[in-house]
């Protein structure tokens, strides 16, 4: 039997007297879906970048395909090495670099194959074939993120952390976002965690439901 | 009138602003501006004696530029964004050396090297000036969207390498062209290093040459090139500074420092050394200095110390207070004045940023021989007498000068305050300056300080205009200028380094202030 893709064991982490997760623990299969909601401030975030290894915990662990990837406040894998994407709120985008070489760099730098091809193609796929050239800066909102999506699913992820892509963002363009992500996941075989206010988003993910609430994570 | 001030409107504190501008800063550029309308003056500046000196100017300023980016960028990356023992040390002793005189590191340099002629100069400049590139890197680096690095990071470190290199380029590219304006107006070093070894001229020693025949108005005339030199590359530095701009939208998460794990030791040796090549070295041959003496000396090294820290505050006081009174009399202008010009070019319309943000860089780019030229040629009149002769125009002139530096600083500080702070206390029916000083300031009270201690500390170090006019020239530069060139070695170094701790005082301050702020937090 294959170990499962992340796994969480009692993981804990505080900020000076706040326990924002207290003993996290989870199981996700490959392909598995799950979204975790929670009020603003509860450790959602949190969570989703010490699975990344962006941050330590203070004790318990992270296993990546059966790999120990962070064991307390130790990160054994750091975050190039576990296969983890994530498109993040501000959605991190490379300024300087045009839309085609914010994701021809990151296959590039990832050491995958056919680094032109796929990126144009993950990018015609997700509408951006007329924007090759274009600066982020110079890219809608809805551009914009159309563009961390596509360079999240050209790195070809064993796991794709979403941290609340559509906030901010009114209802028409979270209709619009959410239908991206669908065209997105519909793209890729890789475990997904979303992390969002909005318990419609989460129904529509489908997969499993989680709250955080008080640093414990418990099913809906 | 006075109800007009009191108002809700700007206007008339900007108007004011102007005003004080116009005198204190624009109008000693006149006589330096009037040539570009007099063709017959241009065409005799530019025959083959004025090339070649504009010519080995540019090569040494741009050899100086070069060798600021290469120790200053890599300095600020390493300080700002990874983590070993003493980076925030580093990152305090950043700023220094700049506020180091050129002519002391000179000294320092020579005394320990025994180098001279036109590369001594190059490398005189560019360690002085390394801070610059240095500062504005690290500012690009904290404003850098912690996202962006980490989403890097999550595909291989060698690209979130390559995302802080770029998001840093352009901004130790700008504090390059500003290394290069400042070396190629400088005229002391260059004529320290053609005093101790092989005689050299540069175009700033041509401009300062015209003061020992008093044509004042020859010498303001040859400045010219150096200050189109200087609004050519004030228009690229706006130009990339308004691209790198559009790069940097930190939406309040700064990206944590990157361990440097093996790396540790060799990333401390390099900046053991870049700080002692900017600043331990120049200080500890000073320090040396001022306890130096012949082999016949019976006194140890801290008795002629001793002696020469004695003279310096019994010979010096008088100068220093002197120094100390107009460039404070400038700090307090500048508090004043630069809060109102940064919020200014806050607000104004798009096309008019760029010609203001020339207009109040002018008197930084032009060489400070050439505005001492230019204050004598328009205040030096029988019915300016007392103004001319008082201390109250070097202040004027120190606060004209150096406006530009506490003015971009403010501006950089106000951009971070939220605009809706202001516009409640605008509806709620508060006057401009409590709108300015209570609600778009309150919270960048340290900014506002350093802007006008970094005002007095140039000013304290200005040296140029002091030694042309009479009013500045009981100056403590003057009489350290005066000493190093009669060769009053200890007295020189025990002056340069109570000097020193003066020009250290604001930004250490402010250094500490900070930490203590962030502690808070």
């Amino acid at each position: 039997m294959n170990p499962p893709q992340l796994a969480l064991s009692a993981l804990t982490k505080s900020f000076r007297q706040r326990v924002v997760l207290d003993h996290v623990s989870l199981a996700v299969e490959a392909g598995q879906r799950f979204s975790i909601q929670g009020p603003s401030g509860t450790g959602k975030t949190t969570l989703l970048r010490i699975i990344a290894g962006l941050e330590a915990a203070d004790s318990g662990s992270v296993w990546l395909a059966g790999k120990v990837a962070t064991e307390g406040a130790k990160i054994k894998l750091q975050p190039w090495q576990r296969g983890v994407q994530m498109v993040f709120q501000d959605l991190g985008l490379w300024p300087t670099r045009n839309v085609l070489q914010n994701v021809m760099d990151a296959r590039q730098a990832a050491g995958l194959p056919h680094v032109k091809e796929v990126s144009t193609q993950v990018l015609v796929a997700l509408g951006l074939g007329d924007f090759l050239k274009r600066k982020p800066g110079k890219l809608s909102g809805g551009e914009a993120r159309r563009l961390a999506f596509a360079r999240a699913l050209a790195m070809e992820p064993k796991l794709l952390l979403l941290d609340e892509p559509f906030a901010s963002l009114d209802p028409d363009a979270r209709h619009a976002g959410f239908e991206l992500l669908e065209q997105v996941l519909d793209q890729t075989s890789a475990a997904v965690i979303l992390v969002t206010h909005d318990p419609e988003e989460a129904t529509r993910l489908g997969g499993s439901q989680l709250r955080l609430v008080d640093g414990v994570l418990a099913c809906i | 009138m006075i109800a007009v001030f009191h108002g809700r409107s700007p206007r008339p504190w900007w108007s004011l602003a102007v005003g004080l501008t116009l005198l204190a800063a624009w109008l000693p550029l006149l006589p330096i501006l009037e040539p570009l309308l007099r063709f017959d003056r241009l065409a005799h500046m530019l025959d083959a004696r004025t090339a070649a000196l504009l010519w080995r100017s540019t090569w040494i300023s741009g050899l100086a530029a070069l060798l600021a980016i290469v120790l200053g960028w890599p300095y600020a990356l390493l300080c700002t964004r990874f983590q070993f023992p003493g980076a925030g040390l580093f990152r305090l002793l950043m700023p220094l050396p700049i506020l180091l005189p050129p002519l002391m590191v000179a000294q320092a340099w020579f005394g320990l090297t025994g180098m001279t002629g036109p590369l001594a100069t190059v490398f005189t400049f560019g360690v002085c000036y390394a801070p610059l590139p240095a500062l504005l890197a690290a500012r690009s680096l904290h404003k850098q969207a912690a996202s962006s690095f980490e989403s890097a990071l999550l595909i291989a470190p060698r690209l979130a390498f390559w995302s802080l290199l770029r998001i840093s380029f352009l901004p130790a590219m700008i504090g390059a062209g500003f290394a290069f304006l400042f070396a190629a107006a400088d005229f002391a070093v260059p004529d320290y290093f053609a005093t101790v070894g092989d005689l050299f001229h540069v175009y700033a020693a041509e401009i300062f040459g015209h003061s020992r025949n008093f044509d004042f108005t020859a010498g303001a005339t040859a400045s010219l090139p150096l200050v189109l030199l200087g609004v050519v590359i004030l228009l690229g530095n706006a130009i990339l500074l308004k691209r790198q701009l559009g790069y940097e939208k930190n939406s309040g998460r700064y990206a944590t420092a990157i361990s440097a794990g093996r790396l540790t030791l060799p990333i401390l040796l390099f900046m053991l050394t870049i700080v002692t090549v900017l600043l331990l070295a120049p200080l500890g041959r000073v320090i040396f200095e001022t306890g130096n003496q012949g082999p016949l000396s019976e006194r140890t090294w801290l008795e002629v110390s001793q002696q020469a820290f004695r003279e310096g505050i019994d010979r010096g006081r008088g100068d220093l207070m002197r120094t100390l009174g107009f460039s404070g009399l400038a700090g307090l202008l500048c508090l004043f004045l630069a809060p109102l010009w940064a919020h200014m070019l806050l607000h104004c319309k798009n096309w008019l940023r760029l010609p203001l943000v020339v207009l109040v860089s002018l008197p930084l780019l032009v060489p400070s021989v050439a505005l001492g030229f230019g204050s004598i040629l328009m205040f030096n009149r029988p019915w300016l007498d007392q103004f001319y002769s008082s201390s109250l125009l070097p202040a004027l002139l120190i606060a004209g000068r150096f406006l530009p530096i506490a003015v971009f600083l403010l501006l950089d500080a106000m951009s971070r305050v939220p605009d809706s702070r202001e516009e409640n206390a605008a509806l709620a029916g508060c006057s401009y300056l409590q709108r300015l000083f209570r609600y778009r300031l309150g919270t960048q009270h340290a900014s506002l300080w350093l802007a006008a201690g970094l005002v007095v500390a140039f000013g304290v170090r200005e040296l140029d205009f002091a030694i042309l006019l009479p009013a500045a020239n009981a100056s403590a530069a003057v009489r350290y200028y005066n000493a190093l060139h009669f060769s009053r070695d200890n007295f020189v170094a025990a002056y340069g380094l109570i000097l020193i701790l003066l020009l250290f005082l604001p930004v250490m301050l402010h250094g500490w202030w900070q930490s203590l702020r962030s502690s808070d937090q």
